[in-house]
Formats: structure tokens, sequence, C-alpha cells
């Protein structure tokens, strides 16, 4: 019986991580980035206008092409940040995007990505983003993929502008921080 | 011990106070190492808690982000805490994450992996405490913190209390000493002080002597005072007991008198109880049993602490001792024996009832281990609210209990008898005729059931018709003499009974034992005879009439013959010629013959059909009166009649005429050729006949005891005699032994004789040899009863 039992598990557990290895890098990568971006909701503090009431959650918008294929609702759904439940919401480029806390900017808006930022100057959002010139572009969080590691940027002089408290525990772990007392570097 | 006992007091005094501040301060001290050590966990358990918390703190995003390499940055900067021998975090799953040992420590379990179920708490090991913290971070369990903590400081913090404790101990102890040994003073001296007046005192019996000094009013102080005065009250009382002694003497003339008095009633005491038929003894409860104790608990009490003080003879005797004194001390368990229930119930009564007990029985075992009954009687002392001793009395029931018991042992094999008995017994009460008691056989067979019958008397069992009669009797039942009744059963069904009763005492009443058996049987096979005799009896009675009629009858037609064959032959005698002379000789000879028959038979169906009443008759007087008919037969034959003295009976005078004139008869024509005949004719008086004929039983009547005396009347001769082998036929009718040719008669006569002889009651029989003469017997009773004479009576009457 017991045999029997482990039997089957060992059965299902080779045929999920076959179906993992089949899915190819892609997905794992942005698991791992969907975790990220709850951690950020964790390690980054908002000033308190960013929030209508005390029960607003913590909106996190994607805006362009959506690469996560429901990794980041999944990995949203359910978690919690300083008290305020996390939401995952698409967003179009345009007003829609102030009113998130959190905003992931597609690869695919790479080209735009200046007119992006611009549009949310003057409000606390952080901004994500996984291109080269994020951080440079005035982008907050950047990830950047090395060794099959997923590691991260951040640009501090640009959270201090949108009044974002990032954690020294999370500075710590970047990979690089810009702006760091230098006022704005553009 | 008693090496602390012979200290003086100032020692002792010292010592203790040693002792005391020394225990005190080794206890105190204990205290504060202990709480101490309790401290200096506690503190470094919060210290590592602390340290733990930091890391945990640090390791919040690493863990967050999976960068164990900041973590292990975080753990590597423990170097700068020597104590802190390892530290791991581990994920959520118990892998570790990043971890830390200190250079030149020793491998170590507790990094590879965080032990199962440990997440949070602490525990010390022997050499070293070892701490867990959770690592939480907005609402989620990230991972684990362990930190492992040797214990050099905790040692090193402990042995530095313990040295300050062991200088504070020694520095106080020295000053107890100090100070103890000057204290002592105040309390030594005084106690010194008296303890060498008072061995003075005793040693000189000097009572002036007293302590000088004053110590003050405390309870020293006082006690030297009181010392001093009661040293004073002995000087007093030395002085008065002197007087005393004086006293005494003469008060001891007259104590002499008094124990002298006390001696004779502690005589009288000890005679009454050593004469006493009852064996007494003193049972001594020391100490003494509290009445307020639960009965359970005195009963418990008085088997532990009671014995034997005194026992008179009979006590002793009663327990196999051979002298009292040898009981004495025994535990009271062997002698009222404590396995016994009955025993412990009897004590239990007898603290209930107030420590009395009376009449009451036990069971015990005596010397040689038989069990006896004792009829115990308990009285108990009590002074001071305390049962201090029991008085015993017993006396030895056993003879009389077995006496007792053999009597019910026999009262139920009486009753099993009574029981058992097919035959039904009652008891009725002789005054009250109320049934007492009936065995089984009386319920099965009368069908009433016990209640009924209680409520029933003998007169219930009987039909309507035999209730006067058995009330007029049975009060004054014939004891030893069945007496016949009718029985009803409760269905209706009726049963004839003989009942045979008998007095008896039926507890303590004088009753009435009746013994009934069902004759019913019996009584239907009596009637069945009675019946079947009647009916013989009538058929005897026809057959006589038949006899006599048909003989008177027949004498008619004879006489024709007789009367026409006379004719004939006178007128006819010459014409007949010799041939018919000769027939009518024959046939007028048998005609004549055959008249004696007629006349005979006619004779012996009188005997009963013209028999008289009885009355007294002379037996000599008949006996001539025949004589005299017989004259001519006498003077024929030559024959001598010799007539003895003959008695007056009860009889039929001419049925006794007959006889003789038949038995003499006989006598005379049964004489031997040319021998003439002499004949004794004789009676004797006796009180029962010798014997009987063969064949011939004494009737009903013969056996009845009242007959009285008989009369043996006989007739010998010196004839011809016969075999007694005959002795049967020749008194039956018809039978002769004789042929007719030799002598001449009919056969009748000796058949008559017996039919009188029976009539009479008697009977008649004959001795006799051929050719030696032969004697005739006939046996009848003196005296006839009235109720014969009235059924001889009734007899002829239903003849007529």
């Amino acid at each position: 019986m017991t045999g029997g039992v482990v039997c089957l598990a060992l059965v299902i557990a080779a045929f999920v991580a076959a179906r993992a290895a089949a899915a190819g890098e892609k997905p794992d990568e942005y698991r791992v980035k969907a975790a990220f971006i709850v951690n950020f909701a964790r390690f980054v503090e908002w000033p308190n206008e960013a929030f209508a009431d005390a029960g607003s959650p913590i909106i996190v918008g994607v805006v362009g092409d959506d690469p996560f294929d429901g990794a980041l609702g999944k990995a949203l759904s359910g978690r919690t940040a300083h008290g305020r439940s996390l939401v995952c919401r698409r967003v179009k480029v345009g007003p829609e995007m102030r009113a998130c806390h959190l905003l992931f900017i597609s690869a695919s808006e790479r080209k735009r990505l200046k007119q992006l930022l611009g549009m949310l100057r003057e409000t606390s959002v952080l901004t994500i983003g996984e291109v080269g010139e994020f951080t440079e572009s005035g982008g907050i969080i950047n990830f950047l993929v090395a060794d099959n590691r997923v590691g991260f940027e951040v640009n501090v002089g640009a959270a201090e502008e949108a009044r974002l408290k990032i954690s020294s525990r999370v500075l710590r772990l970047a990979r690089e921080v810009t702006g760091r007392g230098g006022g704005d570097p553009r | 011990m008693s090496r602390w006992r012979n200290l003086p007091i100032k020692r002792k005094l010292v010592l203790m106070m040693l002792l005391v501040s020394g225990l005190t301060m080794v206890l105190a001290c204990a205290g504060i190492v202990i709480h101490e050590r309790q401290h200096v966990r506690e503190t470094m358990e919060h210290d590592l808690a602390t340290l733990a918390e930091i890391i945990a703190a640090n390791s919040t995003a690493d863990l967050s982000f999976d960068d164990p390499k900041a973590t292990k940055e975080t753990l590597d900067s423990l170097k700068d805490k020597p104590h802190i021998v390892s530290a791991s975090v581990f994920r959520p799953d118990g892998a570790t994450f990043a971890s830390y040992l200190r250079a030149g420590a020793a491998d170590h379990r507790m990094m590879e992996k965080r032990p199962a179920g440990m997440i949070e708490g602490s525990r010390f090991d022997h050499d070293s405490l070892c701490l867990y913290r959770q690592i939480r971070f907005s609402g989620e369990t990230l991972g684990t913190v362990a930190l492992e903590s040797d214990l050099r400081e905790l040692d090193g913090r402990l042995m530095e209390s313990v040295r300050i404790v062991f200088v504070l101990l020694a520095g106080a102890s020295l000053l107890a000493l100090l100070l103890a040994s000057r204290l002592q003073r105040f309390i030594s001296e005084p106690i010194q002080a008296l303890a060498e007046t008072a061995k003075e005192v005793s040693a000189t019996k000097n009572y002036r002597v007293r302590v000088e000094a004053d110590y003050g009013r405390d309870e020293l102080g006082l006690l030297v005072d009181g010392f001093n005065e009661m040293l004073g009250q002995i000087q007093q009382r030395e002085e008065a007991l002197e007087q005393r002694n004086h006293e005494l003497k003469a008060e001891n003339l007259q104590r002499g008198q008094s124990e002298a008095a006390l001696r004779q009633s502690e005589e009288r005491y000890r005679a009454l109880v050593t004469q006493s038929s009852d064996a007494i003894w003193r049972l001594e409860l020391e100490p003494p049993v509290p009445v307020s104790l639960p009965p359970e608990e005195q009963i418990e009490w008085c088997y532990r602490c009671g014995t034997l003080a005194e026992c008179n003879d009979v006590k002793a005797q009663m327990s196999g001792a051979a002298d009292p004194e040898e009981l004495v001390g025994t535990p009271l368990d062997k002698l009222l024996r404590r396995d016994d229930a009955r025993n412990i119930r009897n004590l239990r009564v007898f603290i209930k009832a107030g420590y009395r007990l009376v009449d009451t029985e036990s069971f015990e075992t005596d010397g040689a281990g038989r069990p006896r009954n004792i009829r115990n009687n308990l009285i108990g002392i009590v002074e001071d609210d305390s049962l201090v001793r029991i008085w015993i009395r017993q006396r030895d029931v056993t003879a009389r209990r077995r006496a007792e018991e053999a009597a019910r042992a026999s009262e139920i094999r009486y009753r099993m008898l009574f029981d058992q008995i097919a035959d039904p017994i009652v008891i009725f009460d002789k005054v009250t005729h109320y049934f007492l008691d009936f065995n089984a056989s009386f319920l099965r067979i009368y069908g009433y059931s016990a209640t009924e019958l209680r409520a029933m008397t003998p007169l219930d069992l009987h039909p309507p018709e035999e209730v006067e009669m058995v009330a007029g009797i049975i009060d004054q039942k014939n004891t030893g003499q069945p007496l016949s009744f009718t029985h009803l059963t409760r269905a209706g069904g009726r049963i004839a009974v003989e009942c045979l009763a008998s007095e008896i005492e039926y507890q303590g009443r004088p009753a009435w034992i009746t013994i009934i058996r069902d004759i019913t049987e019996r009584k239907e096979a009596e009637e069945k005879l009675l019946a079947f005799t009647e009916q013989l009896k009538r058929s005897n009675r026809e057959l006589e009439d038949f006899a006599f009629v048909a003989s008177h009858d027949l004498q008619e037609p004879l006489r024709k013959v007789q009367a026409f064959g006379d004719r004939l032959k006178a007128k006819y005698g010459d014409t007949l010629g010799e041939q018919g002379r000769d027939y009518l000789g024959r046939m007028q000879s048998a005609a004549e013959r055959m008249q004696r028959l007629i006349n005979d038979l006619l004779t012996f169906s009188r005997v009963t059909t013209k028999a008289q009443p009885f009355r007294p008759t002379d037996l000599g007087q008949i006996t001539r009166d025949v004589l005299a008919d017989l004259e001519v037969r006498l003077e024929q034959t030559a024959g001598r009649v010799l007539v003895g003295e003959l008695p007056v009976i009860d009889a039929d005078p001419l049925q006794m005429r007959q006889l003789l004139q038949n038995l003499i008869g006989n006598a005379l024509k049964f004489h031997q050729p040319g021998v003439p005949p002499v004949i004794r004719v004789d009676a004797l008086v006796i009180e029962r006949p010798e014997r009987h004929p063969p064949g011939h039983l004494p009737g009903r009547r013969a056996a009845d005891p009242d007959r009285g005396q008989w009369c043996e009347l006989s007739v010998a001769d010196n004839g011809i005699g016969f075999d007694e082998k005959y002795l049967d036929r020749i008194f039956t009718i018809f039978q002769r032994l004789q042929g007719r040719e030799q002598y001449e008669g009919t056969g009748v006569g000796l058949a008559v004789c017996r039919k009188i002889a029976d009539r009479h009651g008697g009977f008649i029989t004959a001795q006799s040899q051929p050719g030696r003469g032969a004697k005739f017997i006939v046996a009848l009773p003196v005296r006839q009863s009235v109720s014969a004479n009235e059924q001889q009576a009734k007899a002829m009457s239903r003849e007529r």
C-alpha cells in the first residue's frame, strides 16, 4: 500500500519535472521575477498619500506585452505587504499607470520607455523594468539575468524622487545601485 | 550522642548557635548561587536571543531574494563573539541556507539541517546552549536562525559567585563564634550556679543553702528564685514529714483492721468465683478502650490489648488448661476466636448495649479442639470514659444443645416416617378437635389442602349419617382397637376406613393421632363373601326344605304300597303260589326299608327344621330316658350301660335325646358276635376341647373366647370298632361301613349326630380300631350365648 503510494508519487513527480523541463527556461525566470516583485512590495515603503485609505490594496500593474503568463497573478494572490493585499492589473499606456503602486514595464515598451517613465513623474509608482538602459532612463528597479540567476539593480535617486523608501536590506542585495547621493544622473 | 549529652551547657550553647547560624548562612548562600546560576542562564539566553533576532532581521531580504551569500557575510561577522560555536540559517523546509562555524570548532551537526520540529526555543546541553528563532517577515515564515553558544561565560560567572560566597561564609562563621562564646554566658552562668547548688544540697542534705547571685527577672532569674523558694519549702516539708511519721504509726494500727475486712471480702469473692459452676474470667484492657471510638475500632482494640487477667478452675478446664494460672496473659483471640463472625457480632452487640451481654451463645473449641457451645454473660467496667476490663461468665451448654439437636433429628426422622408412610395419618386436638397435622398420604388420598384441613375437624370427614355416631365416640376412642368408618374425600368420594387412634402430646397439647387404613377393597370383599354365604345358606335351606317335603310326600304313596301289599298278602296270599309270595315279601321288605329311609331322612332334616331353643338340659336325665327306651334291645343283647356323672348344659333336650339314642343304639348294634356289649357314657367339663376331628374346624362361635367351658360327652363300647381312616365317612349321610346284611340301618344316625353337634356349636369325633371297640366324643359348649339362642329363634321363625 505504502509502496504503491510512493510509486505513484514518484511517477507524478517525474511527470511534473518533465513538463517543467519541456516548458523551457522562460516561465521559470518569470516565476522568480514575480516572486521578486512581491518582495519589492514588501521591502519598499510608499508615502501615505499613495493609498486612498488603510484598507486599499497595493496595485501591481503590467504594461506592454505580459511575459508572466499568469505567474504574476499567481504569485500575488493571497499575499500581503504592509498589511495590504496585492492586486495584479493589466494597464494600458496612459493615466491608468499612475494608479499603480508597482508598474512592470515590459521589454516590448523598450522604444517608448522614456515617454512612459515621463508620464509617471511626480507619482509614487515603483517602476520595474527588464531592459539594459532602464535605470539610466529613470526607472527605479531593473531585473538583470546572469549565470541563470535573476538579480536586479536599483536607481536610488529615482526612488527618492518618487518618495519611495527602499530597505537597505534590499539595496544590499542589488548588483548595482545608482544615483546614490549624486542626484539625478541625467 | 552521649558525648553530646555530657557536654557542659556552655559548649552546647556555642555549638548550637554556630550550627544554627552556619546552617542558615549555607542555605542562604546556596540560594544565592542557585539564583545566580539561573540569572546567568537567563541573561545568556536573552543575549543569544537578541543576537538571533538581529541575524533574523538581517537575513529577511536575503531569504526573500534567495541570496545566501549575503547571509553568510552576516554570519561571518560572529567571529567577534568567541563564545558562539556555530550559527545557521535554515530555509522553511529545514535545509541549510547559510552557516558559520567558529574557527577550530568541531564540525557540527546543527549546521547540516534544522532538526525536525525545532523551530523556536532554546536548549541547554551539558556544554552548550542552542537557540532557535523563526525568521518572519510580513506575516510569512522565511526560515529559522539557529545559534549555538558554549557555556564558558556561564561557568566563569558561577565560579566567581561561589568564591564570593565562600569568603562571606568564613567571615560570618568567625563572627558568629565570637558572638556566641560571649552571649552564652547569660544562659549558662545561672544554670551552672543552680547545678552546683543542687549538687551540694543532694550531697549534704542541707536545705539551708541558697543560690546567692541575682540574675534579674527573666525565666532564669525566676528559676533561681523558684529554686531558692523550693528549697525553703522542702525545709518546711522535712519538718512536717517528721511529724506525719508519728501520726502514721498510729494510723497503721487502724489500717490493719480495715485490711482484714477487705481480705474477708476478697475471700468471699474468691470463693464465689472458684466455686461457681460457670466459668468466670476477667479480661483486662491495657491500655483501656475509649468508649467514644466506633464499635469496630473498639473490637479491634479489645483484640489487640485484651488479655485474660484472672479466671477460675472451670474456665481453665473449659480451655484445656491444668491450672488457671496457665491462662493468665492469654490474648483475647485465643479465648474468643476472632475469625468467627458470630463472636464479632456478639462483641458488637455487647458494645452497643452499653457493655452488657446477657445469655448469648458463642462457639468455641476446648483444649482438645472439640467444638463447644458456650453461653456468655459479659459486663464491661467503664472508668473515665474508657472500657478498662470485662467480666465474663460462661456456661458450657454443649450437652444441652446436643440433646436439642438430637431431639430435632428425632423429630425429623419422625416427620419423614410420618410423611412417607402410605397410610394417611392425622393428628387432631383433643379439646377443639381441629386438625393439627397430617401426612402427605392424607393430603393425597383426601384431596384437601393443608390450609383447608386446619379449619376442619374429623367430623367433617364423615358422611352426614355417621356424624352423630362419630360425635358420640370421638372423645372416648378405644385405644388399640381399630374402628370402621366411612370417610368422604374432598371430591365427594366415599372410602371405607379403619381408624386406629392413640393419645399423644403434640406441641405441648393433648391430641389424638389417628392412623387410617383404606379398607374399601377389603370391605367389598367381605360383603361379597357375606352375600355368597347368605346365598349358600339359602340354597342349603331350600335343599333341607326339599328333603323334608319330599320325604313327607313320599310317605303317602309308600303307605299305599304297604297297605295294599298287606291286603294282597292277606287276601290272595294262598293263590299267589310260592314264587308270588316270595316276590311280595321282597316288595314289602323294600317298602319297609324305604319307609325307614324316609323316616331317617325326616329326622335328619328335622335337626334344623324342628329345632327347639336351647335351655338347661340335664344330660343324666336324658340318658336315663334313652336307656328306658332301649330296655328291650338291652335285654336282647344282654348289654350293660355304665353311666357316669353327666352335667346340665344349654341344649335342645329333644336333640340331646336323639344324639344319645343314636350313639348308644349304635354301640348296642355293632357289638361283637357272641360278646355282650358294655357301654360307658361319660362326660368331662373342660376349658377347651382338646382336639378337633380332622377336616372339621370349629365354627366361628367355637373360637369365641367368651364361650367358656365345654362339655366333652363320650360314649365308648367294646364293639367291632372301625378303621379310623374312615372317620370322615361315618359321619356322612347314607355312608355305611358295614353290609346291610350284617347290620341293619340306613347310615343316617351319625350324620344326624354331627348335625346336632354342629347346631350346638360343637363337634363330634371318634376313636377306634377294628375289633377293639369305639369311642365317640361329642364336644358341646356348656353355655350357649344369648345371641346364639336368638339366632336359633330367628332361624326357626324363618322356617315356619
